[in-house]
């Protein structure tokens, strides 16, 4: 198999790096919906929805490609280090930068990241948010992505979970990017000094776009849509209500 | 000058090895590197003790016999090999450290000395040309165009030293193997084995025990040769056209 021999390992490591950018550009392009309004973005998110047949292969595929990078990813870690067994007393670094050094970190931060991601919005595991509310699409009860993103990014540590994300992703990518020419051999001398300059261009743009949407929320910039405000509002009355309200028998609360 | 010399001593293969610490003095500074071991060792032979082992042959720059990672560095702080560097390259008073190049496919034999006969298994792997016999052919018979002859021959320079392998952080032979892959593929001569060679080359590196390649370019930054990185660009995408024309290695 391809995968046995150095060279091509490095090759499936890039095919599926590429793959991942790719899912990683498309659902960057996805997520800025979320400055089109709640709207946009929701219909978006139904959209995915109501296809089934193309999301879930997608989503196999992705795993898969996901599951290889990373077995890869962990291989050719143990293989380097096997090749030199004996360390050296004294090593500098000429040329080799942070990032392309620190690929394997970069790379397990985003897993960690993806898990808590998917954990957070989509299997509505961690909160916030608490409730996931419903709204109305062109008469049909959706799913209020927009307010889901927006209340989850309210909170300051998780959008800082997020950023901090992204700037692992942006290291990766940085070396990433470039990388891949290098592997497939899609370089020539003249073309050196742009291709190295392709990864940390591209990486910074992609951290960037990401970027933006938790520090809207945090700026205020993306907000809640009125109607949540008022259910909120709504909510947080009968709850107060609830408090001060003696109930039936003459006690408070719970203190039965 | 005066310098405090730390080198890596081990009695021979497989044995445990350690730092040890000399102290040399009254070397000028266009004392050679290599000259400077060889004082060292006169005087531990006169001292009745064993002298460093190191590799050496030309002690010109051409034949890449001559190894040694000193403070750090394949080949140390000057980019040419070890036997073109000079001691005034280093300030007086200055601590040097001397290691043997580090690699599972290099193993130890003796103090600074490792066995870098895994280079030859790569070139006995493919790198040869199959050639007609008979009278030596014309001048110019097989014209090639200027640029793919420059880029043969900036190839060839490889003297097969393996500081790329001693620099590389993954112990990777990837530049060496690439530069004897790419001076063939840049000329008509290389055409016949083209498919086959990378892939028995790869496979002859692979088993010989090197890492592999991250685009560290920490190879190219040591080679007293100035090997470029291009040279693995475009092995790779031999490598890439040899697999998608169905060849295996047959090594
Ligand atoms: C969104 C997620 C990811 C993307 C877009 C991505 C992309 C890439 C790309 C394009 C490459 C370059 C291949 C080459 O060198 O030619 C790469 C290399 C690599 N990736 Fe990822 N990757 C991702 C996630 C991960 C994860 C989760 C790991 C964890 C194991 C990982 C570990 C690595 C390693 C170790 C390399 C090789 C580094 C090197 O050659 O220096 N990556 N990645
Ligand atoms: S001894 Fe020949 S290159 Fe250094």
């Amino acid at each position: 198999m391809l995968a046995t021999t150095s060279v091509g390992r490095k090759l499936v490591m890039a095919v599926t790096g590429i793959g991942l950018f790719l899912f990683v550009v498309g659902h960057l392009a996805g997520n800025l919906l979320i400055y089109a309004g709640p709207d946009a973005l929701n219909a978006y998110a139904l959209k995915l929805k109501e296809m089934p047949y193309v999301v879930w292969p997608a989503r196999l595929v992705i795993l898969s490609i996901f599951l290889v990078h990373i077995y890869l990813g962990l291989e050719l870690y143990r293989q380097n280090r096997e090749a030199r067994p004996d360390k050296y007393f004294q090593e500098e670094t000429l040329r080799a930068d942070f990032a392309s050094r620190h690929m394997l970190f970069t790379g397990l931060m985003i897993l960690l990241f993806v898990v808590y991601h998917l954990l957070q919005f989509t299997f509505h595991a961690v909160p916030p948010p608490e409730h996931i509310y419903t709204t109305d699409l062109k008469g049909k009860e959706v799913t209020d992505v927009y307010t889901m993103v927006v209340q989850g990014f309210q909170t300051g540590g998780v959008s800082a979970i997020y950023i901090l994300a992204q700037v692992f992703l942006a290291l990766h990518l940085s070396h990433a990017m470039t990388s891949v020419f290098e592997t497939f051999g899609w370089t020539a001398t003249r073309f050196r000094g742009y291709i190295e300059k392709v990864g940390p261009i591209v990486a910074t743009v992609i951290c960037f776009g990401y970027i933006t949407i938790p520090l809207a929320v945090l700026t205020g910039n993306l907000r809640l849509p009125d109607s949540v405000i008022e259910q909120q509002a709504l909510e947080e009355m009968e709850t107060n209500m609830i408090d001060v309200m003696p109930d039936p028998a003459g006690r408070r609360g719970d203190q039965s | 000058m005066n310098f405090t010399v730390m080198v890596w001593r081990q009695e021979g293969p497989k044995k445990q090895g350690r730092m040890e610490t000399h102290k040399v003095s009254g070397i000028t500074e266009d004392t050679s590197f290599l000259e400077m071991l060889d004082i060292l060792n006169e005087e531990l032979i006169e001292k009745g003790e064993e002298p460093i082992a190191f590799d050496h042959d030309c002690r010109e720059g051409i034949c890449g016999a001559c190894s040694l990672h000193i403070n750090g560095v394949a080949h140390g702080p000057e980019n040419t090999t070890t036997c073109q560097l000079h001691m005034r390259s280093f300030d007086d008073g200055d601590t040097i450290v001397i290691e043997p190049f580090r690699a599972r496919a290099f193993p130890v034999i003796k103090d600074l000395v490792v066995d870098r006969s895994g280079f030859e298994r790569i070139i006995e792997a493919g790198g040869y040309v199959s050639v007609g016999t008979g009278g030596a052919p014309d001048a110019n018979a097989l014209p090639i165009a200027k640029d793919e002859a420059e880029e043969a021959f900036d190839a060839a320079a490889c003297i097969g030293c393996g500081a790329c392998v001693a620099a590389c952080k993954n112990a990777s032979a990837m530049l060496f193997t690439s530069a004897k892959v790419s001076q063939f593929t840049h000329l008509p001569q290389g055409e016949p084995e083209r498919h086959q060679r990378v892939v028995n080359m790869v496979k002859a590196m692979d088993d010989a025990g090197f890492g592999n390649c991250t685009n560290y370019q920490e190879c190219e930054a040591v080679c007293p040769k100035q090997i470029s990185i291009m040279n693995i660009h475009t092995m790779n995408r031999e490598y890439v056209k040899a697999k998608l024309a169905g060849t295996s290695a047959t090594a």
